[in-house]
């Protein structure tokens, strides 16, 4: 945190108020109170989102929880650190910020899946735009890839891709699931931008938008509110490892018998295959159920919320 | 560092007929405790039209490394008669004992009806935002936006812009949608949530694009997918995805770092 703090050229930029102004009037004027010390110096009064750091400067000068440090000695030991760690990472050279993530593909008949990358940029940057690149693999449910797509999103443009285009459809499954491995990058210097890859499911009643995520786990708790009997949940699973993913999930805590194949189970995921895993709800419990997953290789998983008849499908990130 | 609370969280609040329910991921906020007990105060509050129109204050123990009254965890509240839109904000300050970091974890708050499918949506802080902070400085402004903004009048779908005002101050936002050289100006007064519907403004019967949403003050924002026919009738609810300060380009040294850390977070959490 302190690092971070020094590296800024102001601890709020809105009021243009140095790091050290502050600190220099909560010394001066031997301030105690942190909303008088924001007050009297005008901190935090406009966009609000430097609080935190203005608070952990105040606990670092007057909390009781330590002692109180020298800032020369912080300031001495973190620029002999920071110069040290600036150099090296001048002398390594830059590369591009790649963004990566997974996309839960579902589709049917009535349902498809799109991915959205946008390059648009609002009229207050009009000087400052770049091109970006997009990267995606589209694989089916048993991890087979099917399609690789590169694409080049130039400024003021976006790229819309009907992701289930490349899937074969099996009408005698009510859904099925594929994924998609996005890598979004720039090789221009310039600012990231808000062309986080989106994507979303059309119904034929919604269309329900969401990013696109990495980050990976073994073991997941969820604890679910229950909806109308009638919806369906459903817990998208991709397999990220290269081995044959077991899988074993289970209600906690509840009253019904878990032994019940309907409330626990095991499966297999092949190595970036996916499956889809409909949820029960726990009817002993009116407000909650509770999941426990396990796997044994590491997964990406989101958490589906469907009508009964697919016309209205929600997806977000879960774990 | 010691914190004696956390930050508090903006959620939106249920519209009318719709019940809101939210349960601190207390086995998360276990990890931040320093030591074995500690006490919670935590308060919940809705705000509608300026006003607090209801409010709870409820104390949760952690005593040697167990929670004690779970009574506390879950607020669950159904909006029956109150017309317009409204927002949850949730404060959590510890009264007794100490935590190591002031953002609680992240977790869902859940919607249900008796008509429609539930959804759910993630809180926002009402500040420390380090995002904030890195726009301010670079751009001067707060700049938030979505990429995926999807209307379709042929299947009744829409979606609208939620704009939550937590704050003490009137706060003048404008919305912009570049591709079709749209732009709006609003302002929501203190303490007050207030919806846009896109399918109002963009004159086409199909369309999906970025909208940009941004001004000299903070607002929290969502964006809702719900029928054209019926606000009621809502599939999703998302936050929106700031434009990033961050360059694309970084130190190869930092992404070593960066790949090193991620790979003993993995470990830590697989074991």
């Amino acid at each position: 945190m302190i690092d971070s703090l020094n590296q800024d050229k102001y601890i709020c930029y809105c009021q243009k108020v140095k790091s050290e102004d502050f600190i220099n009037y909560i010394r001066l004027n031997n301030i105690t109170d942190f909303n008088l010390a924001c007050n009297r110096t005008g901190v935090a009064s406009k966009c609000s989102a430097c609080l935190a750091n203005l608070e952990d400067i105040f606990i670092l000068e007057k909390g009781k929880y330590y002692k109180k440090p020298s800032k020369r000695k912080i300031d001495k030991k973190l620029s002999l650190m920071q110069s040290v760690i600036n150099k090296a990472d001048m002398l390594s050279g830059q590369t591009s910020f790649k963004l990566e993530g997974i996309v839960p593909i579902l589709y049917n008949s009535e349902v498809s899946t799109w991915l959205v990358v946008s390059n648009f940029y609002p009229k207050i940057l009009s000087k400052k735009k770049i091109p970006f690149h997009l990267m995606c693999d589209i694989f089916d449910s048993s991890g087979n890839k099917v399609k690789t797509i590169n694409k080049k999103i130039l400024p003021d443009s976006n790229v819309k891709i009907c992701l289930t285009d490349y899937l074969e459809l099996d009408k005698n499954k009510i859904i099925i699931s594929g994924s998609a491995s996005i890598v979004r990058y720039s090789n221009y210097m310039g600012s990231r931008g808000s062309t986080r890859p989106h994507f979303f499911y059309k119904t034929t009643g919604s269309m329900a938008t969401l990013h696109t995520q990495d980050g990976y786990l073994k073991n997941l708790f969820m604890s679910l509110a229950n909806g109308t009997k009638t919806e369906k949940k459903i817990l998208f699973i991709k397999n990220i490892g290269n081995k044959i993913n077991k899988i074993s999930w289970k209600i906690q805590g509840s009253k019904i018998n878990i032994k019940d194949s309907n409330f626990s189970d095991n499966f297999n995921i092949m190595p970036n295959g996916s499956h889809i895993l409909s949820l029960p709800q726990d009817i002993s419990d009116s407000y909650h159920t509770n999941y426990i997953i396990k796997s044994s290789e590491r997964i990406k998983t989101y958490l589906i919320v469907a009508s009964e008849s697919f016309d209205s499908i929600s997806v977000d990130h879960i774990g | 560092m010691k914190y004696r609370y956390f930050i508090p969280t903006i959620h939106f609040g249920p519209i009318k007929g719709t019940t809101i329910s939210q349960r601190l991921p207390l086995e998360l906020i276990e990890g931040l405790i320093i030591g074995d007990s500690a006490e919670f105060e935590i308060n919940r509050e809705i705000f509608s039209n300026g006003e607090g129109i209801l409010k709870e204050k409820k104390l949760l123990k952690y005593s040697k490394s167990k929670w004690v009254n779970l009574e506390a965890e879950n607020f669950i509240w159904t909006n029956l008669n109150n017309d317009n839109l409204c927002y949850l904000e949730t404060t959590m300050n510890v009264t007794d004992g100490a935590v190591m970091h002031h953002h609680i974890p992240g977790y869902y708050v859940f919607y249900t009806n008796k008509l429609s499918k539930s959804y759910l949506s993630c809180g926002s802080y009402k500040y420390g935002n380090p995002r904030v902070i890195l726009q301010v400085a670079e751009f001067g402004q707060w700049l938030d936006g979505y990429p995926c903004i999807n209307i379709d009048k042929d299947i009744d779908t829409t979606y609208s812009i939620i704009i939550i005002n937590p704050y003490n101050r009137v706060t003048n936002i404008e919305i912009e949608i570049p591709e079709l050289n749209i732009s709006l100006k609003i302002k929501v007064k203190p303490k007050r949530t207030e919806r846009v519907d896109f399918s109002e403004i963009i004159d086409r019967n199909e369309w999906s694009g970025q909208v940009y949403v941004y001004g000299s003050q903070r607002a929290v924002i969502y964006f809702v997918n719900h029928k054209i026919s019926s606000f009621a009738n809502i599939t999703t609810i998302e936050h929106p995805d700031p434009f990033r300060a961050e360059k694309t380009k970084l130190p190869r040294l930092q992404k070593l770092r960066s790949s090193f850390h991620t790979f003993l977070k993995s470990k830590r959490d697989d074991n």
